[in-house]
């Protein structure tokens, strides 16, 4: 293996992704030779990029005993654990249609993990071009189980117990195992779970020491097969999730925005975001981005690609629905910012951590921070060291003590914040930022800045 | 295969695929029995028209 190979890439022996400059690379040993050119040459290639299903590469070596190719770029990489429901519904969704298609090439995928699966412009695709293997005639479909764990167990979850649940996906990287999911399901999860949980795991459970003795062959038909797949497709086009609501749900009806202040502050934060030179490759982070009001401003004003992140799988939904509508940049993922997803897998390396996936150029912090520090006992000092490792620019809003949003944070705690006001915040901020415009927001006693990191000496 | 697909999960898969076969077939009859009855009525509507 290179020396920049991607730490996730080392189960399939067909190849792996390495890293040269900003470009992503992959590696193709010569016993995936005859599944990579069939691919390439079926039209199955063509059709799957056609209609965006699969990243798109070109060879740059083609070699006897390797073949190099430069993938197409995914601007940010996000994990299921991060997912809104509906994010994972498109990404199982995704997984299935490319199945569907590949069995008319004689193709089917080898493996179904939902790390296969990104979001490129709010739509899902899949990354691993090498996922691919021929379809032998009469077999069933060997990945069946990884998807299983990996989409219709925490989507069942979600749906039938709490939208939270899909947080296992964090504790069990090869998705979550199907006895626990029957244990906590009982007697719910409906027909889907019924036939592709719960009898699976009997089957698993009765099977459990098949590798002791000859298996005996499954055979099934490559309609049935094709049928599965479409009643698969049915089922998880069909789950939605009941619609509740969340203390953020009305956000900007019960906050104390005018809607002439709430106007005065995009009109800021839009002259802010185009004071900084940013092209179309940066990446912006929204931190508490709640339905991605801003995030689609800054995005209509800048371009870019917007992470938006909440803790709230809620608002994190409506945001994607929209971003998807709309086909724009804006990846919308649920995180608590607070405590941020942290490395998973082997050597905590192959699911990287939020603080080693790649930083933003700008980042927004609007209305944030005093969640931070009051919510949560983070101290400025803290915030500016976090935000300072993430980003170049920050737009921050400072909200003051008097603010009522601030008020309805204290009425229930002790005030021990005596050094929550501006000027501490303005001092503590500035020995590692740059503060390059300061604003008070009309009608309101907020103040927003935009930053600049300085460059450490 | 580079992975353990579960013997459990791939024998599973003859009832699951018996099961969306059914499916496939009675939606199949299913569509031909409405299409019979949208025809009928079609033809009716023609009719009168």
């Amino acid at each position: 293996m290179k020396k920049n190979s991607e730490s996730s890439s080392f189960r399939d022996p067909s190849g792996y992704i390495y890293y040269v400059d900003q470009k992503v690379m992959r590696h193709i040993n010569p016993c995936y030779f005859k599944e990579y050119n069939h691919l390439m040459k079926s039209g199955l290639y063509q059709e799957l990029v056609e209609k965006e299903l699969l990243v798109s590469h070109k060879e740059v070596k083609n070699t006897s005993s390797f073949i190099e190719i430069e993938v197409e770029k995914i601007p940010y990489i996000s994990y299921p654990y991060e997912w809104c429901f509906e994010e994972l519904k498109d990404a199982a969704l995704c997984t299935i249609q490319i199945n569907k298609i590949a069995m008319k090439y004689g193709m089917i995928l080898k493996d179904s993990s939902a790390y296969n699966v990104q979001f490129k412009k709010g739509r899902a695709i899949f990354i691993d071009t090498l996922s691919f293997m021929f379809y032998e005639e009469n077999s069933p479909w060997e990945a069946y189980g990884q998807f299983t764990r990996h989409f219709i167990a925490p989507l069942v979850l979600a749906k039938y117990i709490d939208v939270r649940m899909m947080g296992l996906m964090k504790e069990y990287i090869d998705g979550i195992p199907l006895d626990l999911c029957c244990k906590i399901l009982g007697k719910k999860g409906g027909f889907i779970s019924t036939v592709h949980i719960k009898l699976q795991n009997k089957s698993i459970q009765k099977h459990n020491y098949d590798g002791h003795q000859d298996i005996r062959k499954v055979t099934i038909k490559k309609q049935s097969v094709l049928n599965m797949f479409d009643m698969i497709e049915n089922q998880i086009k069909k789950l939605q999730l009941k619609t509740y609501e969340t203390e953020w749900m009305d956000y900007y009806d019960v906050t104390n925005y005018e809607e002439e202040s709430l106007k005065a502050k995009e009109e800021l934060v839009k002259e802010f975001a185009s004071k900084v030179g940013l092209t179309k490759e940066d990446i912006i982070f929204d931190l508490g981005a709640n339905d991605g009001r801003f995030s689609r401003l800054v995005y209509e004003e800048i371009g870019g690609n917007v992470i938006s992140f909440d803790i709230d799988s809620n608002s994190v939904s409506k945001n994607y629905k929209e971003s998807k509508e709309k086909n724009v940049s804006i990846l919308p993922l649920i995180m608590d910012i607070n405590n941020p997803s942290s490395g998973i897998g082997f050597a905590n390396k192959e699911r990287n951590n939020f603080m080693d996936r790649g930083n933003a150029s700008l980042t927004l912090v609007l209305a944030f921070l005093h969640h931070m520090v009051i919510s949560n006992n983070i101290s400025f000092e803290m915030a500016r060291d976090f935000l300072s490792k993430i980003t170049k620019y920050i737009i921050i809003e400072f909200v003051p003590k008097e603010d009522s949003q601030v008020q309805v944070l204290l009425k229930t705690r002790r005030d021990i914040f005596d050094d929550y006001n501006i000027e501490t915040f303005r001092d503590v901020f500035s020995k590692k930022f740059k503060i390059i415009e300061e604003k008070q927001i009309k009608q309101t006693k907020r103040t927003l800045f935009l930053m600049e990191v300085k460059n450490e000496i | 295969m580079y992975f353990d697909p579960g013997t459990g999960s791939l024998i599973v898969q003859l009832l699951v695929a018996g099961l969306a076969s059914i499916g496939a077939f009675f939606a199949i009859f299913r569509t031909k029995i409405m299409d019979f009855f949208h025809k009928n009525k079609k033809e009716e509507n023609n009719e009168k028209k």
